[in-house]
Formats: C-alpha cells, sequence, structure tokens
C-alpha cells in the first residue's frame, strides 16, 4: 500500500503518500493535538538566512523623519531603506503610517500620498519603490551556478486603485539583467498579500562587495521607455521596455495613494500558501541594521551634540561624534547650518557657529580587525565649526543653538 | 530649494581638499537649510549623484571660498 486517503469530515479527502522505500523506515507522530506545519515545515529546516534579508521590512524605522512632504524625484526620504525612484509622476507625500493590515502582527506601513497630479504619463516617467541588497548579502542566492536559489517576493499592499502592477528583480552588476513579474491589486482600499516566486539566475554571479548586488522593484508607473514591450518574465540582459508591465497611473489625480508593509524575500521558491512567516525583528536589531546605511541625531536648543574642544585660539572648536556602528561605505555628512551649533563650558556658551572649516570621520581601524569591511570600521565624526568666544585648549561640549543635526548616508 | 556644488579647501586655505566636496541647499531666502559635505568615491551614491549632475552641459562645481 503506498497512498492512504483520508475523506474530509464533510467533503474532499487527503491522501498521504508514502514513497518507494527499502528496509524498514519508521516516523514517529508526536502525542500532542494540533496541526502539521506541512509543507511550511521548510523554512525551519532550509531558510539559510537567520535575519529577514530585507531590513526594515515591516516599516517601523524612518531616520530621516516620519513624513516628507514634496517628494518629485528619486532618493530615500522617509522609511530607511526604502528607496523610491521617480520622474515626471506627481508630488507625493511619503509617511510612515499606522495603516496595516489586521492581525498580521505589523504596527506601520509606508504611506504615498499624491499631493499634485500628473494625468499624462510621460515616454520616461517611473515610479517605483526599490528595495536595494549590498553584493554581499546576495551569495546565499547562489546567483550566477547551477544552483541558482528562487528567490520569492512577498509584500501587503493596498490603493485606492486597482489593476496591474509589475515586481521586478533587476541585477545592477555585470550586464544590468533583470525579470520581472506582473501583480494585481484586485480590490480598492483593501489589503492584499502578493507574494511572487521568480527562478535562480545561473548566469552572471554577484561580485562579494558592499556595492549594490540585487533590487527587488515594485513598479508603480512606468512610461512607454518602460513598457510596451514583452514582459521579461526569465532572466535576461535589460531591455528597457520589458521591465515593466504596469496599467495604471499611480498620479492620475490627488486622490491616489498607496500603502506597503511586510516586504519579505526568501530564498526558494514559495506560494501564498507554503511562505514563511514574516520575521519581525526587535527595534533595537532593526535600528542597529538600518544604521550601516543612515544615522542621525537631532538635537534641541543647548542640548549636546558631542566631546568639543578649542582647536586653534578662540576661533575654532572641535566636535567629535561617537557613531554606533560600521556604515557600509564612507558617509556623507550632512548637517544643518553651521549657526545651529556652538560650544559650552559649564554654562557660559561660545558664539554660534559661523562655518565650517572641516567635517569628516576617524575610522578606529583596530576595533574591527579582520571583519573585512572596506575601510569603514567604527569611526567617530569630526566637526570643526568657527565660533568665537572660545579659550585655547580648553575641552568643552558641542551643543545645539536650537534645532541642529547631523545626518550620515551610505545608502546603496 | 536652490543646490550648489561646491569644492573645499584644507584647513589651512592653501590647496583644494582632494577628498570631499561640498553640497549646499539654501531655501528662498538664502539660509542654509542642509550643508553636505561628500566623500570623493564612487563608492558613495551622493557622490555618483554629483557625477551625473556635473556630466550635463552647463553644470559646473563652483570654486571654494
Amino acid at each position: 500500500m503506498s497512498n492512504i486517503v483520508l475523506k474530509g469530515s464533510t467533503s474532499g479527502d487527503v491522501t498521504i503518500t508514502v514513497p518507494a522505500a527499502a528496509g524498514t523506515n519508521t516516523v514517529s507522530l508526536p502525542a500532542a493535538t494540533g496541526s502539521l506545519p506541512l509543507s511550511n515545515l521548510l523554512h525551519v529546516t532550509n531558510r539559510p538566512n537567520v535575519k529577514p534579508i530585507v531590513i526594515n521590512g515591516d516599516m517601523r524605522i524612518s531616520t530621516r523623519g516620519t513624513s516628507v512632504t514634496g517628494i518629485t524625484d528619486t532618493g530615500y526620504h522617509s522609511l530607511d531603506r526604502i528607496a523610491l525612484d521617480l520622474s515626471d509622476n506627481g508630488t507625493w507625500t511619503q509617511t510612515l503610517s499606522t495603516e496595516v493590515p489586521t492581525g498580521q502582527g505589523f504596527a506601520s506601513s509606508l504611506k504615498m500620498d499624491c499631493t499634485t497630479a500628473d494625468s499624462a504619463v510621460a515616454t520616461g516617467a517611473f515610479h517605483l519603490l526599490r528595495y536595494k541588497i549590498e553584493g554581499r548579502d546576495c551569495q546565499l542566492f547562489k546567483k550566477g551556478t547551477g544552483s541558482a536559489e528562487y528567490i520569492t517576493v512577498a509584500f501587503w499592499i493596498k490603493s485606492n486603485l486597482t489593476g496591474t502592477f509589475t515586481t521586478e528583480i533587476f541585477d545592477s552588476q555585470g550586464d544590468d539583467r533583470n525579470i520581472s513579474k506582473t501583480f494585481t491589486i484586485d480590490t480598492a482600499d483593501t489589503w492584499e498579500k502578493k507574494v511572487l516566486s521568480f527562478i535562480g539566475d545561473t548566469s552572471v554571479a554577484q561580485p562579494n562587495t558592499s556595492a549594490l548586488g540585487l533590487s527587488v522593484n515594485i513598479w508603480m508607473t512606468g512610461g512607454a521607455t518602460f513598457t510596451g514591450g514583452t514582459l521579461q518574465t526569465a532572466w535576461g540582459a535589460k531591455t528597457d521596455n520589458e521591465r515593466a508591465d504596469t496599467s495604471v497611473n499611480i498620479a492620475s489625480s490627488t486622490d491616489n495613494e498607496y500603502y506597503l508593509t511586510g516586504l519579505q524575500v526568501e530564498v526558494g521558491e514559495y506560494t501564498a500558501s507554503t511562505l514563511p512567516p514574516f520575521q519581525f525583528e526587535t527595534l533595537q536589531d532593526s535600528q542597529m541594521r538600518c544604521a550601516r546605511y543612515c544615522q542621525k541625531t537631532v538635537s534641541a536648543n543647548n542640548n549636546f551634540v558631542g566631546r568639543g574642544f578649542s582647536s586653534d585660539g578662540d576661533g575654532r572648536g572641535a566636535t567629535l561624534i561617537d557613531t554606533p556602528c560600521a556604515m557600509r561605505a564612507g558617509p556623507t555628512i550632512t548637517t544643518s547650518a553651521a549657526s545651529t551649533f556652538k560650544f559650552a563650558i559649564g554654562t557660559n556658551a561660545s558664539g554660534n557657529g559661523s562655518g565650517f572649516i572641516v567635517k569628516g570621520y576617524f575610522s578606529q581601524a583596530g576595533m574591527n580587525q579582520g571583519q573585512g569591511f572596506d575601510s569603514n570600521q567604527n569611526f567617530v565624526v569630526w566637526l570643526d565649526i568657527s565660533a568665537s568666544g572660545l579659550s585655547n585648549g580648553a575641552f568643552t561640549r558641542g551643543v545645539s543653538n536650537g534645532d541642529s543635526f547631523v545626518q550620515l548616508e551610505a545608502e546603496l | 530649494m536652490p543646490m550648489e556644488y561646491k569644492k573645499l579647501n584644507m584647513p589651512d586655505g592653501s590647496t583644494e581638499r582632494t577628498d570631499f566636496i561640498c553640497k549646499i541647499i539654501t531655501d528662498d531666502s538664502d539660509n542654509v537649510v542642509t550643508d553636505s559635505w561628500i566623500p570623493i568615491d564612487t563608492d558613495n551614491r551622493d557622490y555618483v549623484e554629483y557625477q551625473v549632475w556635473e556630466a550635463i552641459d552647463g553644470n559646473t562645481i563652483s570654486d571654494a571660498d
């Protein structure tokens, strides 16, 4: 006997199959009440990654700010690790929203709200959310080998617009390869979970570097430059007009909005019924992983910014700012105006900053010896600011003179 | 908002820096909103963005103060 068929209580049946086997084999069932996870068991035994591949997939970290208005072009705007590629497709506000699918464990989502419409889609227009993965973190996909793994992308999405959209996996290394699949938003204003599985790419390996490897692109609108051809549903060199198939202009009206959360990338081929559960991280873990790409400190008036000392007579103060971790690459150091910084000893304050003399960083190479970062070990940020009223050689506090910020960015 | 890329001098003003350039965004009243020092490093996406900007005819980085 190779099969056992159990009739369902009201309809249907369940077949237990036994493969061809040699010798005597014993499988013991647990003496417990419950449901077997069946195919979901695959993720327990097979998931090769300990932490989720997508950082901030639950959309709760927004280092740059919880809401950014007036967005008309490409960049990282609000939510960490989620890039928006945007051109010629309206003006948008991106917000960390508390609107979430019920009962899934999510507390926040990314919201895109159209504030200025663009009724006609220009030829070169594009509007897509992108999650970019470092080459180092793509190695587990075994791309470019005969063992290349399936990649499954899943997310929750909601919009007032229904229609066809596209998810694409794009390989920026090598010769710009891609593979795309469409998905539909079937019901307006209703959370829907999308699961799309992509076959592995046996051509073109991913360099093991901190440069951009694969990106997962969710196309909300594409002009004729990116649509109109036959969608490329197998890995191959990129042809622009075969990248996306979108029936919708997401910027057609200022009534338009969409939400996204639960972005998940898995190694392996999964369906909606076999997809492993979303891996939630603690807030601390998520913040630290985001800090590899973006860090920001904001200080109110007289609040501490960093350890300081007067470094050149009474006209120049230095502030040293500790950072929590290494970053992907040498970061861009962006601050508020020099006038938002000053120095303080006790209750005495210097004059307000009048200009930046140096912005830089010291790598603390010894701390991460052997970890193989590309020269980006733990580091200290260094701001030298022109300011009067300092005593030469005195140790001070670098403080804020109003709303000051220091932002470090090493995004992909 | 108005944006300007600028070269930077070493602190003593003697030579031009070869490790950073500067990007300044001001509001309509010419107040500095953000002042970014960008490493001259193609691993940094802000520097790559600068290179794209600089390649457009008519775009030129300003000299250091």
